[in-house]
């Protein structure tokens, strides 16, 4: 199945999309003047879906929200237009890369209680971690917000759904799945592009976390590629597949 | 006197044609405003404006009284305390307020749900717009009408794709199962009805 972003639009608005397909069409809808364009005016058409069907809400709501809201702080208001941008992207790198982040928290926090005995050194790692997140985020951010980015899903045998999002005018692909069965320490997710012909080249180790969900990852550079793989090999990772590929994704 | 009377007819006529939930929306986005600011008093006005609307979308997806009321008093809680981040240039505070209210409704509904498939037969029942059960009130039937109309002008797989979406609260993975098509046909569908749907009705780009 190949699906182009846009056509998310519809049921992105009618908050039908799952987690990860929301993410993906708000990482696109930052960028992409057109889709934004179309969500306004669809947002203004369930408004009338939603008069059509008003009536009249129980006579003790009113007090109650009225009492309620006298002890409701309201939040500050906006910064700058500059600010929400960062923002943004900010939040999606936080869903792209929750691990991460923690792991950057850890990190940052060790710098922190270091910083007293060796300060540059630990000052020098806590940065370069940062600047290897910033840049991974910003790369998985500029693949599925290319104006050419398009999604192919399909389902993982025995279990989960495994989706890349494909950007020609970048040559690049980024990988994302749910719902994949937990593997024993042994066992590791393989990543394979495959093509052009029977070439197959290695494009990742994968772990899913606790509920079988993988963040998203830059799967390696298109190059001809006409297919996305996914096999379980040995933890290490093998140079070609040893077992059937559980999905392929038709690019 | 009777020339007079002539010419006022048209005149509110013509104001009728833009009535519905636009009436009031210059003036929804500076109420929004000043909610922002903490005025209660037009938040109070506010209430009068929106909460019928709140309320009757929030009991179409969650269709539980008891639960409704509690979800709507969460929405309009929300539209106090979140008032400063409305961006008119985003589109109405009508559109950023009822975008609050499915979120939670379907959240509601999303986090409680036993997929049970009496639950799921009801969905096709909720996907219509009742005829009573409305009180003259709040009642706009032109509006009401035209959007009924509307929704007569799409495809069968449109409409259901948009109102088990909006009006049941399901994710179109559900959509999908209830139509048996596939996912993304439920995608392109709810997107083409939703365009078609907006085309109809006239809605401001």
């Amino acid at each position: 199945m190949r699906e182009d972003l846009h056509t998310f639009a519809g049921a992105y608005v009618l908050d039908a999309l799952s987690d990860d397909d929301r993410w993906l069409f708000e990482g696109h809808l930052a960028q992409c003047q057109a889709c934004a364009q179309e969500v306004r005016g669809m947002r203004e058409t369930t408004v009338r879906l939603a008069t059509a069907v008003a009536e009249p809400p129980p006579p003790g709501l009113k007090a109650a929200v009225l009492t309620r809201i006298g002890e409701v702080r309201q939040v500050a208001p906006k910064r700058s237009a500059d600010m929400v941008r960062t923002r943004s992207r900010w939040m999606i790198w936080m869903r792209l890369r929750p691990r991460f982040v923690a792991g950057l928290a850890t990190g940052l926090a060790a710098a922190c209680l270091a910083l007293a005995v060796v300060e540059g050194l630990a000052m020098d790692r806590a940065q370069r971690r940062l600047d290897q997140a910033e840049a991974a985020n910003q790369a998985v951010a500029a693949v599925i917000s290319a104006p050419d980015a398009r999604t192919v899903t399909g389902t993982v045998t025995k279990s989960g759904t495994a989706s890349v999002v494909v950007s020609r005018s970048r040559g690049q692909i980024v990988f994302a799945s749910t719902g994949l069965l937990g593997l024993p320490p042994s066992q590791t997710y393989e990543l394979w592009l495959m093509g052009p012909g029977r070439s197959v080249r290695p494009a990742g180790l994968l772990r899913p976390d606790g509920t079988g969900h993988m963040a998203p990852a830059i799967a390696g550079e298109l190059r001809g590629a006409e297919r996305v793989g996914l096999t379980i090999e040995p933890a290490a990772g093998s140079a070609q597949p040893t077992t059937a590929p559980i999905v392929v994704l038709r690019l | 006197m009777s020339r007079d009377t002539g010419r006022a007819e048209p005149a509110r006529r013509s104001s009728w044609s833009q009535a519905g939930p636009q009436r009031s929306v210059p003036g929804m986005d500076m109420l929004l405003g000043r909610v922002a600011r903490g005025d209660e008093a037009a938040f109070e006005r506010l209430y009068e404006e929106v909460a019928a609307t709140i309320y009757g979308l929030v009991r179409r997806v969650v269709r539980d009284p008891a639960q409704s009321e509690e979800v709507t008093q969460e929405v309009l809680v929300e539209v106090w305390r979140m008032a400063s981040r409305f961006d008119p240039a985003r589109g109405s505070a009508m559109a950023w307020i009822m975008t609050l209210a499915h979120r939670r409704a379907v959240d509601r509904v999303r986090s409680a749900q036993v997929a049970s498939s009496s639950e799921q037969r009801s969905a096709h029942r909720s996907a219509e717009i009742p005829h009573d059960e409305v009180s003259a009130q709040v009642e706009d039937r032109m509006e009401r009408e035209r959007v009924r109309r509307c929704l007569g002008g799409l495809t069968e797989l449109q409409r259901e794709s948009v109102t088990l979406a909006y009006y049941g609260g399901h994710s179109h993975r559900q959509v999908a199962n209830l139509l048996s098509v596939p996912l993304g046909t439920v995608k392109t569908r709810m997107r083409d009805g939703l365009i078609r749907l907006r085309d109809c009705l006239g809605v401001e780009r």
